[in-house]
């Protein structure tokens, strides 16, 4: 590594860029906060007040700010808040830090040489600094448990089985405030409290929860063009093209989902059509769209009335479909058709051979499909019977130009992520969630749901096999090597040789976001029986010896030839989230829970308040020096976030007044009264906390950035290090 | 890779209001969209400095779309005005005016900015509910019974775009010629979900606007082939054509993937022809008159079909295949295969095929057979770019008739209904406003000092109208806007010098008083006038207007409420 430069990092640097961040944001914070417009380098304009928006589009130089942002991003994608306060906090600290150390080395002044008292404030840093980090776990959560608890309300009713609407609407009413426009939080609030219990989440609350945060992208439709209050709320779903056939249609009929081209095609990839004669060709053309005459028919006969297509279908197919009286739908993005499938409880057909031998379990039940116009596109609107606990409805964010409809929009997904952290209890002695006692039932249960999905692949494919020597064409048996049924086999083989490759990724593919949820690995007691019967990793656990049982491998392979194999992992996966979430509302709850699931505190600095009057109060306890200067750092800086709030022409009255007001409410009757009647998350609030910690931690304990040309051809780029 | 190199740090301004280069490129855009509008508006002519095309128009979205806005505010402004006119195609200049006078007014106000939106957006809510009730006094219902209120939406909409180019009389045949189009898509028997046919437009260059006509059915242009001869074959009563939207060129297609061996001597596509031919067979027999085609047809099969009296049509392009399947009695389908028979209900049914003359050209014209909701309308006007422009406005003024469907009421156009709501708030807001619904931190006279901004803000936009150094005034019963002579004589009564207002609704014998537009004039409760039987009003589309209106304050806020601007230079 060749070093360019070294350049040495104090606290003042650290403060510098946290207050150039901090007097952007603090512009965009609180009520009466402003938007930044933003232009992208292609002309696009971005309107937002998200704070994580504004500080990636500053696009950074200095690493330390790029760290930071890093800090935030991480920070807002667990809670989807925050971003703006954890600058302000950040900053906060590091003054506080700051000045502490001033007042240190200013008081002990042995070394009068510049670098030595350098080196001794850096040493001071740092030990306040590891202090901080043990600040929470030794103060902060016992703070939290036993004083901060007794000001908590819940967001629930009845012991934590029902939300109440009031106080959830106003949870998101604060949350949309900071986040948009202010004229328009209320309405935006209101939508989102109806969006959620139309979806029936509050019975399953967190699958619910899970699902519309993991697919919000299938459950939105973003409207260019008009104002916000034209949003609404959809039963059903909307896909996003518009219909390439409509046909109305009457009353509850069946939905398809294909994704392949349902006519066969001429000549595969890798084979070589032969031909012989000019009737032969003739006799082939004729075979194919008697083919697709006769698929489209038996569809008919199955009472589907909808097409629902991931790829481009022939004209022929859209003709016959047409004269059949089937609407199609084309090219539907892969993975809001796994949210029809998943919704539905059906799976997308791969193999249109099989059509003439459909299952029900292909079959959809749709209630209505019509073509429904969204500001200046039209799209295609279905309605079907829910097979799941999530009420499927679909939102439609409105917005004046395409940069606010982006605002909504995340905005809208940022509440859902913020209402999910609000009502998941925080533990004790442990930064994040709670790791699910019942994960290893939920990896069974998604074991299951893939071999069924792998099953009906097999099945399929027996069926494709019987149904070749059915319908053998007339052209066929002149042309040899050219048949269909020969060039399907010649594909099989071809994709063999790939198979254990494509298995093996699949298989990780599966068992990553069980990883994630801590089980113990498949050879658990209760769950071993299972894995070996699940067939999911049919190398590991299945020997291959048997003939027949080979060529189904062989089979399904081809049909996880790429298209189908997205789909249908896309479709495990989403399975695989919900089980997860599933696993967690069945999970009791542990001893020692530090933040009660929905537990709520008045906005307008409230956490802030007690969290300072308690920490003054700790403080004042006889405790270590290191741990008292903490806790004075780290009471004064969160004092600043209420500061930004009631900051007002850039006095400070309105803070002092309402600070005074706190501080005598607590002294003289214990309690909090006369706040806001809006609400904010109190462990969104303790993550904030944690998190700025840690950046902090991680921020302080920087002392060099290395400037190093590895890698990057042609500009720098930086790696801090820490030298000692 | 070479030519990578690290991003740049993104350029950020703070209050971006508050630079005066920025308030000038606001105040030149207003400038540019104030002259433009209303009937007497002037024109701009757009080209860029390399040569090309020239455009000359007075339209908001080909202004919008040719002017290249370098800043973001100024962006930001047009995209939501362009997204606005896609969907209700009117209106546009309106919104953009309103917008920038509500920016530049709110900028002059020394209140603070969160202040000035609150009462902008509580006055915004209190236009839409005025507007939206029952007893608003600057609506009217449209009569759906009479063509008059119709034909005035499309006036209004047609004569004021000035780079048309048309005389009061070409206005008037042009308007009619759009309402008539327009009812021939309603169709007749309506129920349950209605679905609307369409209106084609064709267009010929350099003949006078009058020459424009409606044809029934569609216009297609002449086959090379075909001569007025070949049409003495036809079946007068019906008839029968098939449309294909494969192409019948004989070309090998679909051969997938894999490759294709030939063994010698063999000739595939004489192999497709032969389907072709044998289809043709087919559709000969089954007594076909018309073959449609949305690609190529093999010259083959062409020669084959004429020889047997079958007119064929080919490259008819993709947007004539809806309305054309739409317009044949039982929906002839588009057929997309030649290789197996075609089942006789994919026919369709015409009543006739004729040759008309149209302008310079020669066309032929479909004539469904039955009721049809399909219809040609033949433009023509004198060069191109007038041309050009008559089409966009024609498109728009048939848009905004639909709209009207769904919302069958019009607003008093020529500037009476922004006077008239700007009377309404000065009236509703003298009387004092409930201090809660605005929250702490706002006075009652800052509350007053923005909505009179706010005002002003939409009076700018009926003075907009006003290009000759004419003086707008406004009664003080109705509220509507009245343009009188500018600098006249300060001892002539009002009286003796307007004549009609704005919309034409009111004339000056009705014993009003008027005062200058923008002038310190008493605040009084504006009336709905009384009903008469003015016949040329001069009425604008309600959905688009409410709509504009509230995307013109909504943007202002968003500019207002900017903080920052945060530029990418990479």
């Amino acid at each position: 590594v060749k070093m360019k430069s070294a350049q040495s990092l104090d606290i003042g640097t650290l403060v510098q860029i946290a207050e150039t961040l901090e007097s952007i944001v603090s512009r965009c914070f609180g009520p009466n906060g402003g938007l930044v417009l933003f232009t992208k380098a292609t002309g696009e304009v971005l309107l937002t007040r998200d704070g994580k928006k504004i500080l990636h589009s500053l696009l950074l130089d200095h690493p330390v700010a790029r760290v930071l942002v890093d800090c935030v991003s991480v920070h807002c994608s667990m809670t989807g808040d925050g971003a703006k306060s954890f600058i302000l906090l950040l900053s906060a600290l590091l003054r506080g830090l700051q000045a502490s150390v001033e007042k240190g080395t200013g008081r002990q002044t042995t070394c009068h040489n510049s670098s030595g008292r350098g080196k001794q404030a850096s040493q001071e840093v740092r030990q306040v600094a590891n202090c901080l980090l043990t600040f929470q776990t030794q103060v902060l959560d016992g703070i939290i448990k036993q004083h901060l608890s007794q000001h908590v309300t819940s967001l629930f009713s009845n012991n934590g089985q029902t939300m109440s609407k009031d106080k959830m609407n106003l949870l998101m009413e604060a949350y949309f405030c900071g986040k948009t426009g202010n004229g328009d939080c209320r309405f935006l609030s209101q939508m989102a409290c109806d969006y959620f219990f139309k979806c029936n989440c509050e019975q399953e609350r967190d699958s619910g929860l899970n699902l519309i945060c993991s697919q919000f992208l299938e459950l939105h439709t973003a409207v260019t063009g008009l104002p916000v209050h034209c949003s609404r709320i959809l039963e059903g779903l909307v896909l996003h093209r518009d219909f390439t056939v409509y046909c109305p249609a009457d009353g509850h009929f069946k939905a398809l989902v294909v994704t392949e081209p349902v006519q066969p095609s001429f000549s595969a990839t890798g084979t070589t059509l032969y031909l012989r004669s000019e009737s032969q060709l003739q006799s082939c053309y004729s075979w194919i769209s008697n083919r697709v005459e006769e698929v489209i028919t038996s569809l008919q006969q199955n009472q589907v009335k909808l097409i629902l297509s991931s790829v481009k279908q022939s004209d022929l197919v859209i003709y016959h479909a047409k004269l059949r009286g089937i609407s199609v739908l084309e090219c539907v993005e892969g993975e809001e058709l796994s949210v029809f499938c998943h919704f539905n409880g059906v799976l997308p057909l791969a193999a249109c051979w099989d059509i003439p031998h459909i299952r029900q379990e292909h079959l959809a039940d749709v209630t209505f499909c019509k073509p429904v116009l969204l500001g200046s596109r039209r799209y295609a609107h279905v309605g079907f019977q829910n097979k799941t606990d999530f009420n499927s409805h679909c939102l439609v964010l409105c917005g004046p130009v395409l940069g606010l409809t982006e605002q909504y929009v995340s905005a809208f997904q940022g509440a859902f992520r913020m209402l999910q952290q609000t009502c998941e209890p925080v533990g004790l002695w442990n930064s994040h969630r709670l790791h699910s006692k019942h994960s290893v039932r939920s990896a069974h249960k998604t074991s299951c749901s893939l071999k069924s999905s792998l099953k009906s692949g097999n099945d399929t494919a027996a069926d494709r096999s019987s149904d070749c020597h059915d319908d053998q064409c007339p052209a066929i048996e002149e042309l040899h090597c050219s048949s269909a049924s020969v060039d399907d086999e010649k594909r099989m083989e071809g994709t063999v040789k790939r198979e254990p490759r494509k298995l093996q990724s699949k298989r990780y593919d599966c068992s990553g976001p069980l990883n994630g949820t801590n089980i113990s690995g498949h050879g658990s007691d209760e769950n071993s029986q299972d894995s070996t019967e699940s067939g999911s990793c049919p190398q590991q656990s299945r020997p291959t010896s048997d003939a027949s049982n080979e060529l189904t491998v062989q089979r399904k392979s081809v049909l996880f030839s790429d298209p189908v194999n997205n789909v249908l992992e896309k479709c495990c996966r989403i399975t695989v989230g919900n089980f997860e979430a599933m696993g967690q509302v069945f999970n009791q709850k542990p001893p020692e829970t530090l933040i009660e699931a929905g537990s709520i505190l008045p906005v307008g600095g409230v956490f802030e308040f007690l969290l300072h009057h308690y920490l003054k109060l700790y403080s004042k306890q006889d405790v270590e020096s290191d741990t008292k200067t903490a806790c004075n750092i780290i009471a004064d800086a969160v004092l600043n976030i209420p500061r930004s709030v009631y900051k007002e022409k850039g006095t400070n009255r309105q803070f002092l007044e309402v600070h005074t007001k706190f501080a005598r409410d607590i002294k003289i009757k214990g309690q909090i009264c006369g706040w806001l009647d809006f609400n904010e998350s109190v462990s969104c609030k303790y993550q904030l906390l944690v998190s700025v910690l840690q950046c902090l931690h991680t921020l302080v304990s920087l002392d060099f950035l290395v400037h190093s040309s590895r890698r990057t051809r042609t500009g720098v780029e930086c790696e801090s290090e820490d030298s000692d | 890779m070479s030519r990578l190199s690290n991003k740049k740090t993104s350029l950020c301004t703070a209050e971006p209001l508050s630079d005066d280069k920025v308030c000038q490129k606001l105040a030149v855009f207003r400038q540019i969209f104030t002259s433009c509008f209303g009937p007497t508006g002037r024109l701009k002519q757009i080209h860029n400095n390399v040569g090309g095309h020239v455009q000359t128009t007075s339209t908001s979205a080909v202004l919008l779309k040719g002017v290249f806005t370098s800043h973001p505010v100024l962006k930001l402004l047009t995209a939501s005005v362009l997204n606005h006119i896609s969907c209700f195609s009117d209106c546009g200049l309106f919104a953009a005016i309103l917008s920038c006078a509500l920016i530049e007014n709110a900028q002059r106000l020394n209140i603070e900015t969160g202040i000035t939106l609150k009462v902008y957006r509580h006055l915004l809510c209190l236009c839409k509910d005025y507007l939206n009730q029952e007893e608003c006094g600057c609506r009217v219902r449209i009569d759906f019974g009479n063509s008059q209120s119709l034909l005035s939406l499309a006036r209004s909409v047609i004569a004021s775009k000035p780079a048309c180019m048309l005389t009061y009389k070409e206005v008037q045949h042009v308007s009619s010629l759009v309402v008539q189009a327009f009812l021939q898509t309603v169709p007749c028997e309506a129920e349950g979900s209605v679905c609307l046919g369409k209106v084609v437009f064709v267009s010929v260059e350099g003949h006078r606007a009058m020459d424009s006509a409606l044809f029934p059915g569609l216009l297609v242009e002449m086959p090379e082939m075909l001569s007025a001869s070949d049409l003495k074959w036809l079946d007068h009563r019906a008839i029968t054509l098939a449309l294909f939207n494969t192409s019948l060129s004989g070309d090998l297609s679909e051969t997938g993937d894999g490759t294709l061996e030939v063994s010698c001597g063999l000739s595939p596509e004489a192999a497709v022809l032969e389907l072709l031919l044998r289809m043709g067979k087919q559709i000969i027999s089954d007594g076909v008159a018309l073959l449609a085609c949305q690609k190529v047809v093999h010259p083959v099969l062409k020669q084959y079909l004429k020889e047997h009296h079958v007119i064929v049509i080919e490259r008819l392009g993709i947007s004539l295949m809806e309305p054309l399947s739409q317009m044949t009695e039982i929906g002839a389908l588009p057929i997309a295969s030649f290789q197996s028979p075609v089942p006789s209900k994919c026919y369709g049914q015409l009543s006739n095929i004729l040759v008309k003359s149209f302008g310079s050209r020669q066309m032929l014209n479909l004539i469904p057979a039955g009721d049809s909701t399909v219809c040609s309308l033949g433009l023509c006007n004198r060069n191109e770019t007038t041309l050009n422009e008559l089409k966009l406005t024609c498109q728009n003024a048939e848009h905004v008739l639909r709209l009207s469907l769904k919302s069958p009421f019009a607003l008093f156009g020529g500037g009476c209904t922004e006077t008239h709501l700007a009377a309404y708030i000065r009236n509703k807001c003298s009387s004092g406003v409930d201090g809660t619904l605005l929250g702490p931190g706002c006075s009652p006279t800052q509350f007053q000092m923005a909505a009179d901004s706010f005002c002003r803000a939409l009076e700018s936009v009926g003075r907009s109208l006003e290009h000759d150094g004419g003086e707008s005034l406004v009664d003080l019963r109705c509220g509507h806007r009245w343009s009188g002579p500018g600098g006249a004589a300060p001892d002539v009564p009002w009286k003796d010098v307007v004549s009609l207002c704005g919309c034409g609704r009111l004339d000056r014998h009705e014993g009003l008083q008027w005062v200058i537009l923008g002038g310190k004039g008493p605040s009084f409760s504006p009336t709905l006038p009384a009903e008469s039987c003015a016949q040329h009003l001069v009425l604008d589309s309600f959905p688009a207007k409410l709509n504009a209106l509230q995307v013109a304050v909504e943007t202002a806020n968003l500019i207002l409420d900017l903080k920052y601007v945060i530029q990418d230079v990479n």
